[in-house]
């Protein structure tokens, strides 16, 4: 008779720290389109991450168990033969790794001198690593996004995400869900023309992520400035929870430390109107 | 045997044989140092010097100096280098005649060097070959085509004639060329199209997929669906996408048709007469 332990709510679960896995035994984690099972078989790990279809299917479940039926198989199967006897298996959520994409339900129009805020939901990536050590053994996002190129012709640019979600003007509005991110992007517009947003380029690989006592995870405020004379935009972030989430601890750190804080880039480089 | 001796002594001393020896030691000298110096540009790291000036820089330096080391040899052993030089001049006039694709492929192996239209890693097509190349040297460029087949390429040719860098963009445009059935509703297999596209994680959002009409074919509605790819993924994105565009038109039930032909006897003449015969395969 196998030995279950299954449980299922975000607010009081935590679905992402250290868990134990003891040899034979399997744990599965079912969060939004992700299912993710790892197991501790005899000198060997085995990982697989499964993706739902529906990017936006709503589903909370965490189970341990030592059914044979859960014991992960299939090409896409991941092993890791270790020969220390950890079971020790750290889940750490992470922010993409590379730049996100999003775009307006419709485009969107900031007068000269105006400023919008709006809030752009992400997929979180999800890092498995096992023991003292923290051996990688798996790094994949809740849900693949498409690829995007980003740039002002199709010979300069960078390789981005294109998130499915558009990017909404009130938080309510926006996807919620415990196995995607938040940032609210602060857009103000000091030139004298209108600025037509088309797409926003998120810069996810420079921000560290937290997670509030419900469940939800939160990155930094991004301040997007469009400078006066146009061609230029200021990225603006810092190293603190966003004023919405109402107190967060940090997760995990940013991916990329290189230029932080205030970055001038071109204004191509991060809005397209 | 002592005059023998003696002989043998003085002639690697103060006779010849002591320059050609010594003439030896610099040449061997000069071969391991151009070695050595070589290795050591090899192990500066690809973020610092990439693989194609690495190449070019090693053979430079392992080159100049077996020539420093040869004239110098040359020299230790009595030659006088202006008489040599004056000499090699003539030569050169006929050797100039008799290896002239050599001494054409040098100089556009230099143009290309210079003009750096690939470097090492890059994959190229010329003509019908595509490979990767493997290594830019002064009278060819080596290719490893997919098939992992060797080609090597005179620089002549490749200065001569049309050359596709298909790395040199990170992202690439795959051009589909789909037929449909006349009875197909065009506006309903562009959506399919594009929800195909738009599900495929490989396939770029943007820039986006492109639907065009090209025209009545014999048997087809001939469409072109272009989509774009990140270069590294072109190939899995190219089969991914087409399995998943035939799968999607079978579920929808788009007909994808072979050519055919209809046979018209004229609208003055009678129908073709259809017989219609028994369906027992079991029958002989």
């Amino acid at each position: 008779m196998p030995m279950s332990e299954l449980t299922g709510n975000p607010g009081s679960t935590r679905w992402y720290g250290d868990f134990q896995v003891a040899e034979g035994f399997t744990r599965l984690w079912a969060v939004g389109p992700m299912r993710l099972r790892v197991h501790h078989g005899h000198n060997e790990w085995r990982l697989l991450r499964e993706q739902d279809p529906d990017p936006w299917l709503e589903r909370f479940e965490l189970d341990y168990s030592d059914d044979p039926a859960l014991v992960p198989d299939g090409d896409k199967l991941q092993r890791v033969v270790l020969g220390t006897p950890d079971s020790k298996v750290h889940v750490e959520l992470r922010t993409a790794d590379r730049p996100v994409v999003s775009r307006p339900v419709s485009p969107l129009s900031i007068p000269g001198k105006e400023s919008a805020r709006v809030y752009v939901s992400t997929p979180v990536w999800v890092r498995v690593t096992l023991g003292e050590s923290h051996h990688l053994m798996l790094e994949q996002p809740s849900y693949r996004l498409s690829d995007t190129w980003f740039g002002p012709n199709n010979m300069e640019g960078e390789i981005c995400y294109a998130t499915r979600s558009r990017f909404r003007l009130a938080l309510s509005e926006q996807v919620r869900s415990p196995s995607r991110i938040i940032t609210p992007v602060q857009i103000r517009n000091q030139a004298d023309d209108p600025l037509v947003l088309d797409r926003l380029n998120v810069p996810m690989p420079w921000l560290p992520l937290y997670g509030d006592g419900e469940g939800n995870l939160w990155t930094p405020e991004v301040g997007l400035i469009r400078r006066e004379d146009g061609d230029l935009a200021e990225l603006r972030f810092k190293d603190q929870p966003p004023r919405e989430c109402g107190g967060a601890t940090r997760l995990s750190p940013a991916r990329h430390t290189g230029r932080q804080h205030t970055v001038f880039r071109a204004f191509t480089d991060l809005l397209r109107g | 045997m002592d005059t023998w001796f003696t002989t043998i002594t003085q002639f690697f001393t103060v006779g010849p044989g002591g320059n050609l020896i010594q003439a030896g030691l610099i040449l061997v000298g000069g071969f391991l140092i151009g070695r050595i110096l070589a290795n050591l540009v090899g192990r500066i790291p690809s973020t610092h010097l990439d693989r194609h000036m690495g190449l070019i820089l090693r053979r430079v330096i392992f080159y100049g100096i077996l020539l420093l080391a040869f004239t110098s040899a040359l020299h230790q052993m009595g030659f006088k280098l202006g008489v040599l030089l004056g000499a090699a001049g003539i030569i050169s006039v006929a050797i100039g005649f008799a290896s002239q694709t050599s001494a054409s492929n040098l100089i556009s192996g230099l143009f290309l060097v210079w003009e750096r239209p690939f470097s090492v890693g890059d994959t190229i097509r010329v003509g019908t070959t595509v490979g990767e190349v493997v290594s830019i040297d002064l009278l060819s460029v080596k290719l490893r085509t997919f098939d992992n087949l060797f080609v090597r390429l005179p620089n002549e040719t490749l200065i001569k004639t049309e050359m596709t860098n298909l790395s040199r963009f990170p992202i690439r445009r795959l051009d589909l060329q789909i037929g449909v059935a006349y009875k197909e509703d065009i506006k309903r297999v562009r959506k399919v199209l594009d929800e195909v596209a738009t599900a495929n994680p490989l396939c770029l959002e943007e820039p986006k997929p492109q639907f065009l009409f090209l025209g009545f074919g014999d048997s087809a509605l001939n469409l072109q669906f272009n989509v774009w790819a990140q270069r590294e993924n072109f190939l899995e994105m190219r089969n991914s996408l087409q399995i998943e565009i035939k799968e999607a038109f079978d579920r929808e039930g788009i007909e994808i048709p072979f050519p055919h032909r209809t046979l018209y006897a004229g609208s003055v003449t009678d129908p073709f007469p259809v017989q219609v015969v028994s369906g027992d395969k079991n029958e002989p």
